[in-house]
């Protein structure tokens, strides 16, 4: 009864809780938040025993690898699930708040996405930091769902659908046909691991030390994933290894592809295993019409001609990657009692 | 087939004006797959060399080219095809993005009536609205009502008037721990009244009448407040005994502060608390008849309440916040809160009292009018003792 009447003055919420960046979709309104999920921690008292939340989001994030001692900027998901879970619960709680008109009385339902790999135990903490926030029921969909929602697939008729979507932490691969998954299969190799790869690499090839957001800020700016694109360069900083200096260096879009095309193998060899275990009649309908990419990952140059190259599959790159997740949620949410049977249980 | 090299090129805007020349009449846009026709003709590709880039079927081609959506997989897929054609020319994505989905949602529309989708939500949410705007209002009755029922003949000013009472009650038998201090009374007091000599205290709870007389406030043990007035003090001359039916239940306060009983806190409810007060200030008729009665049978004649004698008073000067722990012999917590500077507590109950103290330094503490020293018994902050003790 008094959920019931709690629901009257909630607005239910669709929530991408993502490694790299949090959106929430909000009923009836669309999306309202989209910020990093990252969280800064000030500690305090004696040893560093007291802890608070210093900053949250796009705030946050401006801090990582720029805290004194006493802070700590903190991405509480790593490889799509919780690495820690009070800090992800604050996060959550904040950025609930953060878009709920209505403090008072508000006790929402919510949609959250898991990685389909994700064990039951990484769904309950999920579950059970979203009802710690406040939610009045927790339902779990898994990405490749939301991502095959998001970009108007056709997920309940009786035709193969096959999205893939690379994240910060995860990669999802997804078959779907009459409102299930046929396959699906999730790998932790994604948009984090290109992070990693640019940081070795140049480490290794250049003996200079460079930051995440360096590492960042090159994926984005001149990374590819095919050996044909168009030649880029881009004038970076960093710490000299052997000297202990600040020093600038000029890095090529081939070198960054050279770093990161071991991670891309992985992901194309996830993808084929997909298509080897498909049944025929599904894998007709994914030859003629081809994958859809969705995350950022889908955003990483020439992705989509680096995957026609390897799978022989044409590749659509889903409308605007980077909400695709939460839109698939959202969806789900206004239509709740048509789509009841997409959301996956932990139990 | 070879890739036009260099970098990505702008859109064509003479392939652009071109086909908007030959722009769909019944849509009044640019045909994406015309576009992307005339900019293939142009490289000199063939339907096959795109097909073979794309991974598509020549059909598809053809069908995107032609804008035969019939023969084509759903919205997502052809705008994904689109994108990738473009790419594949080096057309300005952005601008073929505009114009493909201008397009494709003409088609769609004219293939699929809008739903609505929009406009029902407004109405549900409206309705959703309204809908609890009622459910509160119904609430609100149903609470009404269910109040009500339990006491149906109560109006407000009676159920305030019972709760009232309650109240006064719970707070007078907690005051029965109560001391009431007398002090002598002020020498014009008697003479303008005209009282007979007597030394009264009556227990009352806060009331605007008794203010005048107001002297001490003291904290109860609850922590509720008991105010203590003052009356006159009575001649200690000898008086015959009364019959006891002289001495009604109305004179009751004033028999026992006549007595020398007084200082004991009275029980009862706020209307005898109110009637003693009237005895006490005036006295009744059978007191006046019966001139000064001898107050020793008058205590003979009633039950007579547990006196507290005023010399096991212990007081507590604090001159810095502190809290205070006092228990008396019989084991009853006297109090236990913290104390503001400046603050004197009275306390009165069965000695030896055990005594606990924090920041025993901003503490004095006083017993039967003396000072008690209890710095052998400090320990740190705290001190603990015991007072009265034979």
């Amino acid at each position: 009864m008094l959920k019931r009447l709690a629901g009257f003055f909630s607005n239910d919420l669709a929530i991408d809780l993502g490694t790299a960046n949090t959106l929430i979709y909000v009923r009836n309104k669309g999306i309202v938040l989209n910020e990093p999920s990252v969280v800064a921690i000030k500690s305090s008292g004696f040893g560093g025993a007291g802890k608070s939340v210093l900053a949250v989001g796009q705030e946050a994030k401006l801090m990582l690898g720029r805290t004194p001692g006493t802070i700590r900027a903190i991405r509480p998901l790593r490889d799509g699930v919780i690495a820690d879970f009070n800090i992800t619960e604050d996060m959550l709680k904040y950025f609930i708040r953060k878009v709920q008109e209505n403090r008072f009385f508000s006790s929402p339902r919510i949609i959250v996405c898991v990685p389909c790999g994700s064990t039951q135990v990484e769904r309950r903490a999920i579950r059970e930091s979203a009802m710690s926030a406040g939610a009045r029921e927790v339902y779990l969909i898994e990405e490749p769902m939301a991502v095959a929602i998001g970009a108007n697939l056709p997920v309940a008729e009786p035709t193969g659908s096959m999205v893939v979507d690379i994240g910060g932490g995860t990669t999802e691969v997804g078959i779907l046909s009459l409102g299930g998954m046929v396959y699906s299969n999730s790998l932790r190799v994604a948009g984090d691991t290109y992070d990693d790869a640019i940081i070795n690499y140049i480490r290794r090839r250049h003996g200079v030390l460079i930051g995440e957001s360096t590492a960042e800020r090159v994926k984005q700016s001149i990374a590819t994933a095919w050996s044909e694109s168009d030649h880029m360069e881009m004038e970076i900083k960093g710490r000299d290894i052997s000297e202990g200096m600040a020093r600038s260096l000029v890095i090529t879009s081939e070198e960054v592809y050279d770093a990161i095309d071991d991670a891309l193998v992985q992901i194309v060899q996830a993808i084929r295993q997909a298509l080897e275990k498909t049944p025929p009649e599904l894998s007709a309908d994914i030859g003629e019409k081809g994958m859809v990419i969705a995350g950022g990952g889908a955003l990483l140059r020439d992705m989509d001609r680096r995957l026609m190259q390897d799978t022989d599959l044409p590749v659509v790159v889903a409308e605007d990657p980077l909400t695709c997740v939460v839109r698939g949620c959202g969806r789900a949410l206004e239509e709740m009692d048509t789509l009841n049977n997409v959301f996956s249980s932990d139990n | 087939m070879t890739r036009p090299a260099g970098r990505r090129l702008p859109v064509d805007h003479q392939i652009m004006n071109s086909v908007l020349s030959n722009r769909n009449p019944a849509l009044g846009i640019p045909s994406p797959g015309q576009l992307l026709s005339a900019k293939r003709e142009e490289y000199g590709w063939s339907r096959r060399d795109v097909a073979r880039e794309l991974h598509l079927s020549e059909r598809q081609i053809e069908a995107i080219e032609q804008d035969d959506y019939a023969q084509l997989p759903e919205k997502t897929y052809v705008m994904g095809y689109w994108r990738s054609y473009a790419q594949l020319l080096e057309m300005s994505i952005e601008e073929s993005i505009q114009v493909h989905r201008a397009n494709l949602d003409g088609h769609i529309n004219s293939l699929s009536a809008p739903s609505g989708h929009t406009e029902v939500h407004g109405k549900v949410e409206r309705s959703r609205k309204r809908g609890a705007l009622l459910f509160g209002l119904l609430l609100v009755i149903f609470l009404v009502a269910v109040w009500y029922w339990q006491d149906p003949d109560a109006g407000v000013s009676e159920w305030i008037g019972t709760s009232m009472k309650k109240f006064s009650q719970s707070t007078t038998q907690e005051a029965q721990d109560a001391v009431i201090e007398t002090e002598p009374a002020p020498a014009e007091e008697p003479a303008a009244t005209g009282e007979p000599a007597s030394n009264g205290a009556i227990l009352a709870l806060p009331e605007p009448n008794f203010s005048e007389n107001q002297e001490v406030v003291e904290i109860n043990t609850r922590g509720y407040e008991v105010l203590v007035f003052e009356l006159p003090l009575p001649a200690p001359a000898p008086a015959p005994a009364i019959p006891e039916t002289a001495a009604g239940a109305d004179t009751e306060a004033s028999a026992v502060a006549a007595a020398g009983i007084g200082n004991t806190a009275q029980s009862g409810t706020p209307e005898q608390a109110e009637d003693q007060a009237a005895s006490a200030e005036t006295p009744s008729e059978e007191t006046a008849a019966g001139g000064s009665a001898p107050a020793a049978s008058q205590s003979e004649a009633i039950p007579e309440p547990a006196p507290v004698a005023v010399d096991n008073r212990i007081v507590f000067h604090v001159s810095k916040e502190s809290w205070i722990d006092v228990r008396d012999s019989t084991g009853e917590r006297l109090i236990y809160r913290t104390v503001n500077r400046g603050e004197d507590i009275q306390l009165t109950g069965i000695p030896p009292y055990s005594v606990f103290i924090g920041s025993a330094e901003g503490v004095r503490v006083q017993y039967r009018g003396e000072e008690v020293p209890f710095e052998a018994h400090e320990s740190g902050l705290f001190a603990r003792f015991e007072v009265g003790a034979q």
